[in-house]
């Protein structure tokens, strides 16, 4: 099995790659000159996804089905739009965290403080709670009973 | 129907030729140049369809004022741009 490991910068995402020789290379980046705020590797689903924080144009979201070689935009999670908009209602700014869930759901933790669930790979979302604290990071487990 | 042209700097993300819609106001227009291009919605509005932060509007050369509501007017031969708002010191 070769090893890989993703590296997100603020101007682009970095692939390291491991030879069968033990030589490990780094290949041309995706996504240059975007800061690239998450990424999330294929799990069984098969999928992976990048999250970019373009700065003028907003938070996005991309999944790649082929490990990396090629992507597609979906869905950015965003905060449900209220009656009256005002300065103060929320937007998503930064995708800050990306995490498996069961059943290959996909959950996101956002700056501002949000937690989201999409269920069909990031086409669509769910926003659970809103009025967090900052969200640092999401992982599932199990307790082990004492 | 209003003109509309976009900052070169969107292309880079998406593919965005000039084209006219309906509207009277800046709200209508981009509601309808969204309708016709879903995916350019959250590249200029933010989640309470406000205009991004860094995103600006000109009509006619004049940068709008309502960048919550959109309520700035649009005539029939008004050319509307939209452009990245440039900011920091």
């Amino acid at each position: 099995m070769t090893k890989v490991c993703w590296i997100g910068t603020r101007k682009g995402l970095l692939k390291v790659q491991q030879s069968e020789a033990g030589i490990w290379s780094l290949s041309a980046p995706d996504f240059t000159g975007e800061p690239v705020t998450m990424v999330l590797p294929q799990n069984g689903s098969g999928s992976m996804y990048v999250a970019l924080n373009l700065g003028h144009f907003g938070p996005k979201l991309h999944r790649s089905d082929d490990a990396g070689i090629s992507w597609q935009e979906c869905t950015a999670p965003g905060f449900p739009k209220l009656k009256s908009a005002s300065d103060a209602a929320k937007s998503v700014e930064i995708i800050w965290i990306l995490e498996y869930g069961a059943d290959h759901e996909l959950w996101a933790g956002t700056v501002p403080a949000g937690l989201f669930r999409s269920k069909d790979r990031g086409d669509s979302w769910q926003s659970l709670a809103v009025n967090l604290a900052a969200i640092y990071c999401v992982k599932f487990g199990q307790l082990q009973p004492v | 129907m209003a003109q509309i042209a976009f900052t070169p700097n969107l292309s880079r993300h998406l593919d965005c030729p000039s084209l006219a819609v309906d509207g009277s106001t800046v709200a209508e227009v981009l509601s309808a140049l969204c309708a016709a291009h879903t995916q350019l919605r959250s590249y200029l509005l933010d989640d309470q369809d406000r205009l991004r932060k860094h995103v600006t509007v000109f009509v006619d050369n004049v940068q709008i004022k309502d960048r919550i509501g959109l309520s700035d007017t649009v005539q029939e031969s008004s050319s509307v741009y939209i452009a990245q708002a440039l900011s920091g010191g």
